[in-house]
């Protein structure tokens, strides 16, 4: 899916206090720039696209600079004339200040201004699906693929494609071409920008599924299907400075809901099979167990493979192991390196900043099991917010089920700092708990 | 740490927070604790900068306790106090309104004293101190000016005292340690979180210039002055 461009490099105006700094909107495909006119569907769809592209910059260049970020007032998007005419702009700015506030924690005003030409792929098919499922190469969209597959008469599997993301891309090819094709599953890309680097890209999630609305409305689809398990939608913060990642965030699905209703002048829903299981759970009820081990979870995409040591692995690897299947190969094992070994790929960082960072998981988990008051508020804010303290108690229950599981193995692999933890944790949760809920995840077999 | 900065006596206080952490000794890191707040210039200007907000939160909180009185519903009436003073258009249930709320008053608040944040922890820290105040303030009758800074200032104190036992190698030193005795550490935190905040409070009360106007330099003389006593009285305990 080629969906850009305009007739001239588009504008993204930031406004702060002093002045106005304006940047190229990306073409991910450097399509050659030819003016078109069109429906005004595909007009509003690539003012969508574009909205939620601007957005996604803003970041990058919040991100970049500090003077920018401390002095953001105003933004300006462009839209097609079209658009500019049809779409409401006062909903749609109050729908960014609202992304803003709960992203950038920052109260900017969004405004738009017209243009004359575009060029776009994104037409009308004729072709009609049920449901559009989010598609990223990972275990937890690979799991859902395969079960809205069941849920409904047809769906269309959607990968977000990011410029310069070639190793979640192989993922994505591969599991099309072995699992996706051969059941049958049509499967579309759209390409985008690429990643912002440095940390989780926080409006990457209104990128995606406002893509997927305009693919919903390009194939008549009713649903956008978000296949992320709960604990990743609800992530705590568990340190209080800590950042979290909003790709899948309630009011990030609310947020690209407003934008494709207004937009799109449909109606969607987007749902989310998974929001109250963990990995575990989620791994469980696969249809396709064996391919499970081919996707792609890293936070990190540069290497070939999943590392093994970021938050994304960590929380993959206590899955596979609860749910008692054949995980990947990892570059690293989190829960054997030694504090003092060098882990090259991270940057050359030492195996104990990724171990603190697993005590810290941990420690969290012990909260949520023994004390979940003495939980600062802030941490445990989402979870909170959406009701779900069960969910988390079962994603405690996994961690230290994972390493109960380690444990029987060989005790001498484990790194003794998680180690230690782990006995210690001991004292207040016992092993038959831990025991009953991994009979419990495993039982919990789909096929 | 941002929120600390990183100038060489909080790097000196924070090493040797490390040290009594492994040690274990409770009562010595308290005590160094308050001490690298004390000559920490982002720290101190965090706890001053929470206070002023809380000055506006506590308006937010007088507006919404007039409608709680007379319905009994005190989220809607928080709600609709602060749709009231941002003009934002919020949906009533949204559960992050609260946070929104606040964080579109700390923006017009920095507008109006002139100041921009670089760092992203320093909002956290502000906007969160006074947030979990309208949160908790649930059904409490005659929650008073006084009260209410005393609790946005207790939030601040603790969250400059997490900002440091979440730095790189306390965060390494309090992990090695027992649950049991994180639990007791970060519980003596609390307290002194909170005795400290008292007393802060109530020198700014009594202080007429400090109490209506908040003056940034009387208010962070205050501050040093309460956590540079604070050493000793952590220490001989």
């Amino acid at each position: 899916m080629r969906p850009s461009i305009s007739t001239l490099p588009l504008k993204l105006r930031i406004i702060t206090d002093a002045n106005e700094e304006s940047f190229d909107l990306p073409n991910p495909q450097q399509l050659p720039i030819t003016p078109h006119y069109d429906s005004d569907l595909s007009a509003r769809a690539f003012d969508l696209y574009l909205t939620a592209v601007a957005i996604h910059e803003l970041e990058r260049h919040l991100h970049n600079s500090v003077n920018l970020r401390k002095h953001v007032k105003k933004v300006i998007i462009p839209l097609t004339n079209e658009g500019y005419r049809q779409i409401d702009l006062a909903a749609a700015s109050n729908t960014l200040n609202n992304v803003a506030l709960t992203i950038f924690s920052k109260n900017i005003q969004f405004d738009f201004e017209p243009h004359g030409g575009y060029q776009t792929d994104f037409y009308q098919e004729n072709a009609e699906y049920e449901a559009v499922c989010l598609f990223s190469g990972g275990a937890d969209s690979f799991v859902g693929v395969l079960d809205a597959n069941e849920q409904y008469n047809s769906i269309v599997a959607l990968n977000i494609k990011h410029a310069r993301s070639t190793t979640p891309q192989k993922y994505v090819e591969c599991l099309n071409r072995n699992v996706l094709n051969p059941e049958g599953i049509p499967f579309n890309a759209i390409d985008v920008s690429n990643q912002i680097g440095k940390g989780y890209s926080q409006t990457r999630g209104l990128l995606y599924q406002t893509c997927a609305g305009i693919e919903a409305v390009r194939y008549s689809a009713k649903t956008i299907v978000l296949s992320e398990c709960g604990t990743t939608m609800y992530q705590p913060s568990f340190g209080i400075f800590d950042r979290v990642t909003y790709t899948s965030d309630p009011m990030v699905q609310k947020a690209s809901l407003r934008l494709i209703r207004n937009y799109l002048d449909c109606n969607l829903t987007i749902t989310t099979p998974y929001e109250n299981n963990t990995k575990s759970e989620m791994f469980s009820s696969s249809k396709r167990k064996n391919e499970l081990r081919n996707t792609f979870s890293c936070i990190s995409s540069r290497f070939r493979g999943n590392l093994g040591c970021c938050y994304g692995c960590a929380i993959r690897r206590i899955g596979f192991l609860v749910s008692g299947i054949e995980d990947s190969q990892y570059h690293y094992d989190l829960f054997s390196i030694a504090d003092d070994s060098r882990l090259h790929r991270y940057g050359r960082i030492k195996g104990n900043v990724r171990i603190t960072e697993f005590l810290e998981l941990m420690r969290f988990c012990f909260d949520l099991l023994t004390d979940y008051e003495s939980i600062d508020p802030v941490k445990r804010k989402r979870i909170d917010h959406y009701h779900k303290q069960d969910l988390f108690r079962r994603f405690a229950l996994d961690t230290f089920a994972s390493l109960h599981i380690l444990s029987n193995y060989d005790i001498t692999k484990i790194n003794p700092r998680i180690n230690a933890a782990y006995r210690d944790a001991l004292n207040y949760i016992s092993e038959d708990e831990l025991n009953a809920r991994i009979d419990y995840v495993r039982n919990m077999t789909n096929s | 740490m941002p929120v600390l900065g990183d100038g060489a006596s909080v790097k000196d206080g924070l090493k040797s927070l490390q040290t009594k952490i492994t040690d274990g000794k409770y009562n010595d890191a308290v005590s160094v604790a308050a001490r690298v707040i004390a000559v920490s210039e982002p720290g101190t200007r965090s706890l001053f900068l929470s206070l002023r907000l809380a000055k506006v939160g506590y308006q937010l909180y007088s507006v919404a306790e007039k409608e709680y009185n007379e319905t009994g519903d005190y989220r809607s009436a928080l709600a609709h106090a602060l749709i009231k003073e941002t003009l934002h258009e919020f949906t009533e249930s949204d559960p992050s309104l609260v946070e929104e709320g606040v964080k579109i008053c700390w923006d017009r608040l920095k507008d109006e004293m002139g100041i921009s944040i670089a760092h992203e922890e320093i909002d956290d820290l502000v906007v969160n101190s006074i947030v979990n105040v309208l949160n908790n303030a649930s059904g409490v009758k005659g929650f008073d000016y006084g009260s209410f800074l005393e609790d946005a200032c207790e939030n601040g104190i603790k969250m400059l005292f997490d900002a440091e036992v979440g730095s790189k190698e306390n965060k390494d030193a309090l992990l090695g340690r027992s649950y049991q005795e994180q639990k007791e550490f970060e519980k003596m935190l609390k307290g002194a979180s909170g005795e400290l905040a008292k007393e802060i409070v109530s020198r700014i009360m009594n202080d007429k210039e400090s109490k209506e106007d908040m003056p940034e330099k009387i208010t962070k003389s205050i501050l040093e002055q309460v956590l540079n006593e604070a050493i000793d009285k952590y220490t001989s305990s």
